[in-house]
């Protein structure tokens, strides 16, 4: 049930952000919708979750458009396995602390990519990339997540609730 | 109790997962850069999932926008309809003014044996369908693709201007790498004194609002000045020759003091792309080398 769900959430996140966001771009920059809700799952569900929405996510992406398939997967992996260690404080009320979680991550993720695509190729204005890339993206990130949270979350104790009446 | 225990049976430790992942993720690097051919009829499998739902938003897209659009111009199309009616007037004055001049202009044109030529070249028109997920690279998907003749290395035109290359095609659509792209290199020439020079997309330029792109390796001896128009090169192997780029705005003597670099402002406003059209000619390798040879 949850897989299931988990598939619609990365079908749909992928599908929003390559078309309506696109649309939409504040200060030139779309929000990371996938990493959204990869740490979504991730705070909610565990690492495990982090490293399958994580992994599935971005390989549609790379695939769709990116000549290296493989970098964004494995970057988003990392992001969903290390916000994973944090669903074990996962708290009823964590609304603030999920949309920090999407902010560090989000931040990781600049970082990282940055480093991976853009230093090695010796583009070394930092400040700029820093500023007018990935704290855009961070904010509109975090607005973005709000709204995911607030789906995901209560359709996650939905579920959970489904699950334990199985049992 | 059952559930428990069936769940511990198909259970890998999570820290075991991400290492076997990482590895897949290795793997699928390599195999998508040395097996660029086969992967593609990956790509094509993931494409005919999202292609179509893209395609459907797009359309959903311009349906309601054309809908505002409506109702919102109706007043505005009234009193302009008026305005208008006497602006033709005058306009008709103007225009067999003008008509004369054209045919002025082509003569001389002619004259001038100037060979923007890419007029000519048949072309199909695509719409934009979707643009890359990341804020990082400017890369995009159109809705057409090997069915409608569109091949790998085909120039993508807009208005009069160049906006980049096909480095992907699919059966019903294709992937655009635009030369904004930071990752992107075009040789280039100047119209006017045929100095040719090196133009890159870079993102830092493009994220201040002016969508510049870099040039460099302009011979220092070149007598140019802003506002020169720069073509693609005779030279390239991939673009066409003579498709408008930009036009230079500022540009200095490099440390060297051999070279010369600067900026040019596209041809194209990329922030608002809607529709492009692709030159189905491809640049012919033969040609090329015979220029070269010459």
């Amino acid at each position: 049930m949850i897989y299931l769900a988990a598939i619609i959430i990365i079908f749909l996140s992928v599908l929003l952000q390559s078309t309506v966001f696109q649309w939409i771009p504040l200060a030139g920059v779309v929000p990371n919708l996938i990493l959204a809700s990869t740490v979504c799952m991730a705070y909610l569900r565990g690492r495990r979750f982090g490293i399958y929405v994580g992994f599935l996510g971005a390989l549609l992406m790379d695939i769709l458009f990116s000549t290296a398939v493989g970098l964004n997967a494995f970057l988003y992996m990392l992001i969903g396995y290390l916000t994973g260690f944090c669903s074990r404080i996962y708290f009823k009320n964590g609304f603030a602390f999920a949309l920090t979680l999407i902010g560090g991550g989000d931040l990781l993720f600049g970082l990282l990519y940055y480093v991976l695509n853009f230093l090695l190729r010796g583009r070394m204005e930092f400040g700029f990339y820093f500023t007018g890339v990935i704290l855009p993206e961070i904010l509109y990130t975090i607005l973005a997540g709000f709204l995911l949270y607030g789906v995901i979350n209560p359709l996650n104790r939905f579920l959970l609730r489904f699950e334990f009446r199985e049992e | 109790m059952r559930r428990k225990k069936k769940f511990s049976r198909f259970t890998v430790r999570s820290k075991y997962l991400f290492i076997i992942l990482s590895a897949v993720c290795v793997i699928l690097l390599v195999v998508s850069f040395r097996y660029e051919q086969q992967f593609d009829s990956v790509r094509d499998a993931v494409a005919s999932v999202f292609v179509p739902v893209q395609k459907g938003i797009k359309n959903a897209e311009e349906f309601v926008s054309d809908k505002i659009q409506y109702f919102s111009d109706m007043k505005d199309l009234i009193a302009e309809n008026e305005q208008l009616k006497k602006d033709l007037e005058e306009k008709t004055a103007e225009n067999n003014i003008l008509l004369q001049e054209k045919y002025e202009l082509e003569n001389l044109r002619e004259l001038y044996q100037l060979d923007q030529t890419y007029g000519d070249y048949p072309k199909v028109a695509a719409r934009v369908i979707s643009k890359n997920t990341t804020n990082w690279y400017n890369v995009f998907l159109i809705d057409k693709g090997t069915e409608d003749g569109i091949a790998v290395g085909m120039n993508v035109i807009a208005g009069n201007g160049l906006v980049g290359i096909v480095t992907q095609a699919g059966k019903n659509y294709s992937r655009v790498r635009s030369i904004i792209d930071d990752d992107t290199y075009v040789t280039g020439s100047f119209l006017k004194t045929k100095e040719s020079c090196m133009i890159h997309g870079n993102l830092s330029l493009r994220d201040q609002g002016t969508m510049e792109m870099e040039v460099s390796m302009i011979d220092k001896n070149a007598e140019i000045e802003p506002g020169y128009e720069v073509v693609t090169s005779q030279i390239s192997d991939q673009y066409l020759p003579g498709i408008l780029i930009g036009y230079i705005s500022e540009y200095s003597v490099d440390s060297s003091n051999m070279t010369m670099s600067g900026y040019i402002v596209p041809a194209v406003d990329f922030s608002n792309l809607e529709t492009v059209l692709v030159i189905t000619t491809l640049r012919d390798s033969e040609e090329l080398n015979q220029f070269l040879n010459e």
